[in-house]
């Protein structure tokens, strides 16, 4: 089975529920900090609790247990409910713009999923009670994002947001009740974002993922730091020119110290390219 | 045709904004502070965001006409160039874009009217003449029908009929030329490379067939063109690729009315290169051996020199000596 490289980050078990069963995931740690689960194809949900700040440290938290995962990155995705001046309840946004209102700072999701209604989001430490622009309010979104960008480039970072609350339905009025109803009801959009973000982290992979014969070569002997951004160059040269046949021999030669592997390779393309094309 | 539009502050509501974002109502329109906070971030993947680039509305500070790089243009006297866009619509794998900018977000610099007084102040400070190349960070005609830059500048230019200006393209979009009087001081100069390189390398660009048809259109029409080869990209086979290529082209052309013909080969600095590398690693192209030299990087190839003399050869056979320039 293909995996999915995707965490999805939300708040409130409330909040998380419709989407396990959404996504058929099971609790897969003990930890009671940041409950984690998990489904067959490896999309995993962690739950933060309020706020951006632990927003941030589940975001953190998860990529330092995945960091020896594999050689693959993940998508992320906020999910989560907030209020909004003028969004109807159970309507759902894409974050076009994210502003922490603590600091003024804006970060801004680049927009590579079309289709979907989009809203400014701003951030707020405590609930937002008189929804004063057109804009969704929340407290984990620029946590959330400003932690996973610094793992993934940011086209893989997206904020969902579903509407509980407006100056209509005020925000202590909120049926708890509801929330996974809303949640669910965006199922068709939630599902698409996944589908748009799995396309892109898997393009993603496939591009800079090394080949096995990389790992093969460097499990051989001891590599430097520099010898290593060598032998990954070099790995992909022979892939790009359509060597990995080369590459797999040399796998296989009796170089055994890393010096003797790297000018192994380097000079075996080098006599590959003047048999080659190169005029 | 974007995923988004950013619009900075200081530029919203400016009617040349106003008339573009009306163009596109049915896509996200964001406000921003400064194009910076979006543009030309870390944690940005130029290839990634190449899939759904987006426009970013923006006013251009600091000094807005520059000193052209040594060696860029046809005239050996003072050359200057100006952006009023930054990226492509296109997506050649040798351009140097790819490695000068962590974004493929297009900037377009709205205040035309500063561009005018640079350009206008950098002309008196030369007398009223020089050379002034647009196209050096952009396509300049690529966007037209949404930057209206023909329609602004080609007007300018005409009020100082001393100075030159170059609008360096790819791009067929040519219609805004057609429907003004041609001026004796704009070139429009057409990039090519060989068909092999181009179905190769040059993604989304007109096909070769077409541009020659739309130089063809100007020309007839009274424009000024140029032809630029660049870059040659040396394979094998590369002879006839070219000689079939300048067939293509002069056939179709008014040679003896061309105002220049340049060839130039694929160079580009030491950084935007390794940037670019690690932005493709699968790519055979930069998978080939390099040189470098001065800070800038080059295929490496034994017979260089030779090889140009091959390519100068053949095109001196549809050309004139005093029509042709060698891009440094
Ligand atoms: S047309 Fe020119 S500017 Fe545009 S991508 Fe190609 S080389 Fe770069």
């Amino acid at each position: 089975m293909t995996s999915i490289e995707l965490n999805i980050v939300v708040a409130h078990s409330i909040e998380a529920k419709p989407l396990l069963k959404l996504l058929r995931m099971k609790k897969c740690t003990t930890s009671t900090t940041f409950p984690l689960y998990k489904n067959d194809q490896g999309e995993c949900l962690i739950v933060s609790g309020m706020g951006k700040i632990a927003a941030a440290a589940a975001t953190a938290y998860l990529a330092a247990r995945q960091e020896n995962e594999k050689n693959n990155v993940r998508a992320w995705l906020n999910i989560g409910i907030a209020g909004h001046q003028n969004a109807e309840l159970g309507s759902g946004v894409l974050a076009q713009k994210l502003t922490d209102y603590a600091t003024g700072r804006s970060f801004y999701p680049p927009m590579s999923i079309s289709g979907i209604n989009t809203s400014d989001v701003i951030t707020v430490d405590k609930p937002e009670l008189e929804y004063p622009l057109n804009a969704a309010y929340e407290m984990e979104a620029t946590g959330f994002y400003s932690s996973a960008s610094r793992f993934v480039t940011s086209e893989l970072v997206q904020v969902f947001k579903i509407i509980s609350d407006n100056p209509r339905n005020h925000v202590h009025n909120v049926n708890l009740d509801m929330i996974p109803e809303w949640i669910s009801s965006q199922e068709e959009n939630i599902l698409m974002i996944l589908g748009k973000l799995k396309a892109l982290v898997n393009d993603y992979n496939r591009i800079y993922q090394l080949p096995d014969e990389y790992h093969q070569l460097s499990a051989k002997c001891r590599f430097s730091a520099t010898q290593i951004v060598q032998l990954k160059k070099v790995c992909q040269r022979y892939i790009a020119l359509g060597l990995q046949k080369d590459l797999q021999s040399r796998v296989l030669s009796s170089c055994t110290t890393a010096k003797l592997i790297i000018t192994g390779l380097e000079s075996g393309l080098a006599d590959q390219l003047l048999t080659g094309t190169q005029k | 045709m974007f995923s988004a539009i950013y619009i900075e502050e200081e530029v919203a509501n400016t009617e040349r904004v106003d008339r573009i974002l009306s163009r596109f109502s049915g896509i996200p329109q964001i406000r921003c502070e400064r194009y910076g906070e979006i543009f030309n971030r870390k944690a940005q993947n130029f290839r990634l965001q190449k899939k759904s680039p987006a426009l970013i509305l923006a006013r251009k500070h600091g000094k807005l006409v520059l000193p052209a790089p040594e060696g860029y243009g046809f005239d050996s006297g003072p050359g200057y160039y100006f952006s009023h866009m930054l990226n492509c619509v296109y997506d050649c794998r040798y351009c140097f874009l790819q490695g000068m900018y962590d974004s493929a977000n297009y900037v377009l610099f709205t205040n035309y009217q500063d561009f005018e007084t640079a350009l206008s102040e950098t002309i008196a400070e030369n007398g009223g003449s020089g050379a002034y190349y647009s196209g050096y960070d952009c396509d300049s005609l690529a966007l037209e029908p949404v930057s209206n830059f023909c329609e602004y500048f080609i007007p300018v230019f005409a009020r100082h009929p001393e100075a030159t200006l170059e609008i360096r393209t790819k791009s067929t979009q040519i219609r805004t030329l057609l429907e003004m009087p041609p001026i004796t001081n704009c070139i429009i100069a057409m990039s090519f490379t060989a068909r092999e390189a181009s179905d190769q390398w040059e993604h989304k660009v007109p096909s070769i067939t077409k541009r020659i048809e739309a130089l063809y259109k100007l020309q007839q029409a009274g424009w000024k063109i140029a032809i630029r080869f660049e870059p040659v990209i040396f394979d094998q086979g590369f002879e006839e690729a070219y000689q079939k290529l300048f067939r293509d082209v002069f056939d179709k052309l008014d040679v003896s009315a061309l105002h220049s013909v340049s060839i130039g080969l694929f160079r580009m600095p030491a950084d935007f290169y390794k940037r670019i590398v690690k932005l493709y690693p699968d790519e055979p192209l930069f998978a080939r051996p390099i040189a470098s030299s001065g800070g800038m990087m080059s295929l490496r190839c034994e017979k260089e020199s030779e090889n140009v003399e091959i390519i100068e050869k053949m095109l001196f056979e549809f050309i004139s000596r005093r029509q042709y320039y060698r891009c440094a």
